[in-house]
């Protein structure tokens, strides 16, 4: 990346405002940045409109990957994203899962000198493996391929196989945002920012006047500086404070993915779609996802949906080279929108997955920076450069440790096994318990030792157990049944949530103080917006288990009528 | 020669349809397994509940019962499983989502709140997932019309006998009551309520009492005070009640009862000839079609591309099919209304005012009585644009039961 203009202004007085930082967005690179800076010691508030990980971070295809597809013309993209995410791996082990991928090349004129290419390309990432601890390629035959993947069922010359990471997005999200919280960081979360003040002699920021979304109070927080995290929001949040909204600029390019009921594959393929674009399909935690898109898109970005069509576009590609996908299930979809760096001409896929620090300084808003473009796989190095210019903006001497310090629940393992036999759940529940927590599933672990009813299963399918539900409340940040799902997985399995989502709002509402109706209505909300996701890629089976729900709920609830146009709108009382 | 009408389908419509056909010809009822009624939540509507409750509040009344059709109302009391008031506020029942709701009608295990007005509703802690009895109590407490002057209370007591009983299915445990030991046991502990809160008390349980037949009034003889069952959703124990019911009346009016599949009905010399996946084909004078919608299996949605290999689908087609091979005298794709069927992207889910696309779809049989082919009608979830209630389902069976009993057409 290249490092901002570096402007000689004085250095921002600490203690003067309410906060050193004001930090807008809740995705990945902000919760970052809040954690980066707070541990060095500046003072933290995080604004985030609708939830943590709500946008790309919560919806990307789950992977911090190398970028293998940079190699070729962005090659310090692949080299920072696989540093990165050794750095990753070693904070929040457990959050981590290996995805082995195979890439097979179907019969064609050119194939063989293509398989070559291939094979010498990923000599070429080989190098960059060690530095996340991902293994070495391997070149297999037609023979090799089908034995690893029987499914694969294209005709076919021979492919590679490489190697890369898993992991939960929104998970991770969450523990950059609680270890933040913990650390001393104020999180304002479904609270909107709607204006950043600066001084009308010298443009420099002084405050940001806010609106919480669910309850219409609005507050003025006096600060130093300004960190715009809001990927593709960028340029609004930019604007709010009266600079144009092109200085922060960024090509939005939505990406879609679908989920399958199960693991339909042990190793994730990557393949060619027919427009010539690398798509995939990968055993992700319980499921399989295929994607992505990559689509300019000039929608709401708070309600991205996968619309048929896209589905339509991924399975076709998919089914070239793995049939079955075409009879197996789908579940539901989830679509986000990326923050790529701007550039006018460049298809979708060609655009560089760098990112840049946009220091306003040179637009006369001093203190304020954009953070655009980023993966997730580079996220923390992100935030580091960010935080480096904080710190140089503050004079705060200490050095960036993010690399060092344990994500919550990173620290330790905890055997699920044990956990289950101990609090006589299932082991499912206890392994799934233990991939999103680490160490930290020992604080479930002792909620259900206080009150043993909380053992009990929620969702079933997941399966997700209560005292997690109301552990997403009192301690991640949780306020509505969306939040709990996005932090829990909870609902997103094949009932749709039919079974679960009404107990769930009891327990949000509950945990919150809230009247019961409250959290019946988010359940809807949450029904309906998850029904929304599925009816786009529905198959059979899941047409007759919609039917199925949607009578469920009529007799349970009464017919959804919830307006979807206000993500997190709530009547709380005031 | 008696004329003998062949019912496809074993579902509240097609129990329906046969028992109606019955009185003056011989039927036979094709199940192919267990219909869409077997998941039933208990609650018996003509009409989704939420859309009467609205209009009410419109009118500012309470809702309230309308008249049932004569048959549907005499079918109701040969089944012998529902209470349906004639006239009056509808019964009320709680939800274990956390509502109270108005129904047409309730099974007799479910527990009417109307009927406990001025009570105090006693909610015992069980330890089963799904019931949170504090939490209930509070979100009842909120959604409980302020007329019935109702109060909600969680209390401790004993309703599990067993430790396996925290995790079983709910028809299980609702089996278990079918044992009248078990319910005596049962009565005993919740008697004990009495002595802490008084006799003006009901007790509101999740849904386990019965699966043979609704065991709430004998347990409320039994201890003297009203006890009965929340509605939940699917799968539950309301749903076996109805299996034995209906099983009991098809035996009663000596309807014969074939287990298998139908694959087709074709024509053969003027008549319906209905082919099965395994018996031997038979001839009908007519034939009641009440396979179910989406639900219960007797209308699939397979969209073109789904199972299309690696190339996708040869032809484009409408998404929906009916389970079993037969000449309508519309096509199918007709009510989808485009040549690839609904786009689904958007209304797939019903709201306050539209229907879901999944749900509307089905055969052009008006109320029952206009044949979708020579001697064939249709019931049920099967008939397009009916909402998916059960009273529904009862009212176009009857009406296709006759229809079949009284068509000229074959000879």
């Amino acid at each position: 990346m290249s490092p901002p203009a570096i402007r000689t202004t004085p250095p921002a007085q600490r203690g003067a405002a309410d906060v050193d930082v004001v930090v807008i967005g809740g995705g990945v690179n902000g919760v970052g940045v809040a954690r980066d800076a707070t541990m060095r010691g500046l003072k933290v508030a995080l604004f985030e409109r609708n939830d943590l990980a709500f946008g790309a971070s919560g919806n990307s295809s789950g992977m911090i990957h190398g970028g293998p597809r940079y190699l070729s013309y962005d090659p310090s993209v692949t080299e920072t994203s696989c540093r990165d995410s050794g750095h990753i791996q070693a904070i929040a082990p457990h959050l981590l899962f290996r995805i082995p991928f195979l890439y097979p090349i179907e019969r064609s004129p050119r194939a063989k000198i293509m398989l070559t290419l291939v094979d010498a390309f990923f000599q070429a990432y080989d190098e960059f493996q060690p530095l996340k601890r991902g293994k070495p390629h391997a070149r297999l035959t037609p023979e090799e391929l089908r034995k690893l993947e029987p499914g694969l069922e294209a005709d076919l010359v021979g492919g590679v196989s490489f190697d890369e990471w898993g992991i939960d997005g929104a998970r991770l999200c969450v523990a950059n945002a609680v270890d933040a919280a913990e650390r001393g960081a104020k999180l304002f979360i479904g609270v909107s920012v709607e204006q950043i003040e600066r001084r009308e002699d010298t443009g420099e920021v002084l405050a940001v006047r806010y609106r919480d979304r669910r309850n219409g109070r609005t507050g003025r927080l006096t600060t130093s500086a300004v960190v715009n995290a809001s990927g593709a929001w960028s340029p609004i949040t930019a604007s709010l404070s009266g600079i144009d909204a092109q200085k922060a600029r960024i090509r939005p390019g939505k990406g879609i993915h679908v989920a399958f009921d199960r693991r339909l594959t042990n190793y994730a393929i990557g393949t060619p779609s027919i427009d010539g674009r690398q798509i995939f399909i990968e055993p992700w935690q319980n499921m399989t996802v295929i994607g992505t898109t990559d689509d300019d898109y000039y929608g709401d970005l708070d309600d991205v949906v996968a619309t048929s069509e896209e589905v339509r576009y991924l399975v076709q590609g998919i089914a070239r080279i793995f049939p079955k996908i075409r009879s197996a299930r789908p579940m539901y979809t989830w679509a986000g929108v990326r923050p790529t760096l701007y550039a006018y001409g460049p298809q979708e896929d060609a655009l560089s997955r760098d990112h840049r620090v946009i220091d306003h300084a040179e637009h006369g808003a001093p203190g304020l920076y954009s953070m655009v473009g980023g993966k997730l796989a580079s996220y923390r190095l992100f935030a580091e450069e960010m935080t480096d210019l904080l710190a140089r903006r503050f004079r705060a001497g200490s050095e960036c440790m993010t690399h060092k310090s344990f994500l919550p629940g990173g620290d330790a393992t905890v055997d699920p096994f044990e956990l289950a036999e101990d609090l006589e759940i299932d082991a499912v529940a206890a392994r799934r318990l233990v991939y999103r927590h680490g160490s930290r599933a020992d604080r479930i672990r002792e909620r259900i030792r206080e009150r043993p009813r909380e053992a009990s299963v929620v969702c079933v399918c997941e399966p997700v157990l209560e005292a997690e539900v109301r552990n997403a409340v009192a301690c991640e940040h949780a306020r509505s049944v969306d939040d709990v799902s996005r932090r829990t997985r909870l609902g997103l399995g094949a009932c749709g949530g039919m079974r679960c989502a009404a107990r769930c709002g009891q327990i949000v509402a509950e945990e919150r103080g809230l009247p019961p109706s409250v959290g019946r209505e988010q359940a809807l909300r949450f029904l309906v917006r998850a029904a929304r996701t599925r009816s786009v890629g529905l198959g059979p089976e899941q047409a007759r288990q919609e039917a199925l729900a949607m009578a469920s709920v009529r007799a349970e609830l009464g017919t959804p009528d919830v307006d979807l146009s206000d993500a997190i709108s709530e009547s709380e009382p005031r | 020669m008696t004329r003998h009408v062949i019912v496809v389908g074993g579902g509240v419509a097609g129990t329906a349809a046969a028992w109606v056909a019955s009185d003056t010809c011989e039927v036979t009822l094709v199940d192919g397994g267990v219909g869409a009624t077997s998941l039933t939540s208990g609650a018996i509507d003509m009409e989704s509940w939420d859309r009467v409750e609205r209009a009410a509040h419109l009118l500012s009344t309470a809702p309230a019962a309308t008249p049932l059709e004569p048959r549907v109302a005499s079918f109701v009391r040969a089944l012998g499983l529902w209470s349906l008031p004639d006239v009056g506020p509808l019964p009320l029942v709680a939800t274990t989502a956390g509502r109270v709701r108005s129904a047409r009608g309730l099974d007799l295990s479910l527990l009417d709140l109307r009927s406990v007005a001025g009570r105090k509703v006693l909610l015992p802690r069980v330890d089963r997932p799904g019931w949170d009895a504090d939490s209930l109590a509070r979100a009842f407490a909120e959604d409980a019309p302020e007329e019935l002057r109702l109060t909600f209370e969680a209390v401790d007591g004993y309703t599990l006998k067993w430790a396996d009983e925290r995790h079983v299915g709910d028809a299980e445990l609702a089996s278990r009551h079918d044992d009248p030991a078990r319910l005596t046991w049962l009565g005993g502990e919740l008697r004990k309520l009495e002595a802490r809160y008084g006799s003006d008390i009901a007790v509101l349980l999740g849904p386990w009492l019965g699966a043979s037949t609704p065991r709430a009034a004998a347990l409320s003889r039994e201890v003297g005070f009203p006890v009965g069952e929340a509605l939940s959703g699917p799968p539950g124990p309301a749903g076996m009640r109805f299996e034995a019911a209906r099983i009991a009346l098809l035996t009663e009016r000596k309807v014969e009862i074939v287990r298998d599949r139908v694959t087709a009905i074709q024509r053969d010399r003027g008549a319906p000839l209905v082919d099965f996946a395994e018996s031997p084909s038979l001839r009908a004078s007519t034939v009641v079609l009440a396979v179910g919608g989406l639900v219960g299996g007797g209308i699939t949605f397979d969209p073109p591309d789904h199972s299309g290999g690696a190339e996708g689908a040869a032809s484009v087609r409408a998404p929906f099919r009916l389970g079993l091979d037969i000449e309508l005298d519309q096509p199918f794709s007709k009510l989808t209304g485009s040549l690839v069927g609904p786009v689904l992207d958007t209304n797939a889910w019903p709201t306050r005012d539209r229907e879901s696309a999944l749900e509307r779809i089905g055969l052009d049989a008006g109320d029952g009585s206009r044949a979708v082919a020579l001697d064939i009608f249709a019931a049920g979830d099967v008939v397009s644009s009916r909402p998916r209630t059960i009273l529904e389902a009862v009212s176009t069976a009857i009406n296709a039961g006759l229809a079949a009993s009284r068509s000229k057409i074959s000879e």
